[in-house]
């Protein structure tokens, strides 16, 4: 559509004739309100008005849920053990562990390509559990502190448990040894 | 994937939200009849079960499918660990349902020792949260130093 395109140009001459249709469209609205014959075209206006509040009100909130409820946006904790549950993330984890650490240098550790550490780096820092700046490439990314501690917090004793179970079955493994040498 | 598992002497765990599972696994310098018998007879699930490092209290196992086995530490004795043996199948592999779910032993040969891994399936992501909270001593909730010179362990292993 040639005419439509016209409004899309970033040129003196477009806006000119914008500027002009608007003095237009104002005359018309008014000749409408004042000619009854005109009314119907004015209700389908305020049809047109109430699909877009209806849209704005009903149908974008609804999108809204339904994307906020989807499996990437559920409860941070299950997004968190979501992203946790790949070696390479928990890899990652590790590395930024020590300190923060651009694309390319989490590239060179973990021989991956960068469109690879990428999309691990998406799925951590959607689950909240690492930091970074804006540029993709760049910026530095280090671990979110307060993500990490719920995690911490929650898993530690549980994991601390069987630690300690495991090293006794460990000790008690060699005791058993020892005593059937004898 | 060169990070997947590696040889450490400690314990690595997993939960797989997915399918509501815990796993641990860990390596061994032993062989795996040993570590069968360390699970199944009671003289020696008396010895290590117990986090606290105490010898139980009460040890009882009925080691067949369909037998009953009871764990109770000193310092917990109204909390018992019980439940009923599935699979009984030496030396690579032991099921049981205790607590609502599902416990499975792996055992398998891994470089002149053992990879055990422990599995404990749950019903449902509700389940696992509880059970990740039951018993366990809320108190000694770590932070973040704890898990940033776990990471570092790991990562030290790693590389």
């Amino acid at each position: 559509m040639p005419t439509l395109s016209l409004e899309y140009e970033p040129c003196g001459r477009a806006a000119a004739t914008s500027a002009g249709a608007a003095e237009a469209d104002a005359d018309l609205a008014i000749a409408n309100f004042n000619d009854p014959r005109k009314t119907l075209e004015i209700f389908e206006d305020i049809t047109s008005a109430a699909f877009l509040i209806a849209f704005l009100t009903v149908i974008l909130p609804y999108v809204y849920i339904r994307l906020m409820t989807s499996q990437y946006y559920t409860d941070p904790l299950n997004a968190a053990f979501q992203a946790l549950s790949d070696p390479t993330r928990r890899a990652i984890l590790a590395r930024l562990a020590q300190g923060e650490a651009t694309v390319s240098q989490l590239m060179e550790p973990f021989e991956l390509s960068q469109p690879t550490i990428s999309k691990h780096l998406k799925v951590l820092e959607h689950a909240g559990l690492i930091e970074g700046g804006r540029d993709a490439q760049r910026r530095p990314r280090r671990l979110a502190p307060l993500a990490m501690k719920d995690i911490a917090d929650w898993i530690e004793p549980f994991r601390q448990q069987w630690e300690s179970r495991l090293n006794n079955l460990d000790t008690h493994l060699a005791t058993m040894k020892q005593q059937k040498e004898k | 994937m060169p990070f997947t598992q590696t040889t450490t002497q400690k314990t690595d765990l997993v939960i797989d939200r997915a399918s509501h599972t815990i796993r641990l696994t860990r390596d061994f310098d032993a062989p795996r009849t040993e570590i069968f018998e360390a699970w199944t007879k009671p003289e020696h699930v008396a010895c290590w079960w117990d986090a606290a490092g105490e010898p139980l209290a009460v040890c009882k196992i009925d080691l067949r499918p369909g037998g009953s086995f009871k764990f109770v530490t000193q310092g917990h004795p109204d909390t018992p660990f019980a439940g009923t043996y599935r699979e009984v199948a030496p030396p690579s592999r032991l099921v049981f349902d205790g607590l609502g779910a599902i416990g499975r032993v792996l055992l398998e040969e891994a470089g002149g020792g053992t990879r055990m891994t422990v599995e404990i399936q749950c019903r449902s992501a509700e389940h696992l949260d509880q059970f990740l909270e039951m018993g366990v001593d809320v108190g000694t909730a770590r932070t973040l130093d704890n898990l940033v010179a776990y990471a570092r362990r790991r990562s030290k292993v790693v590389s």
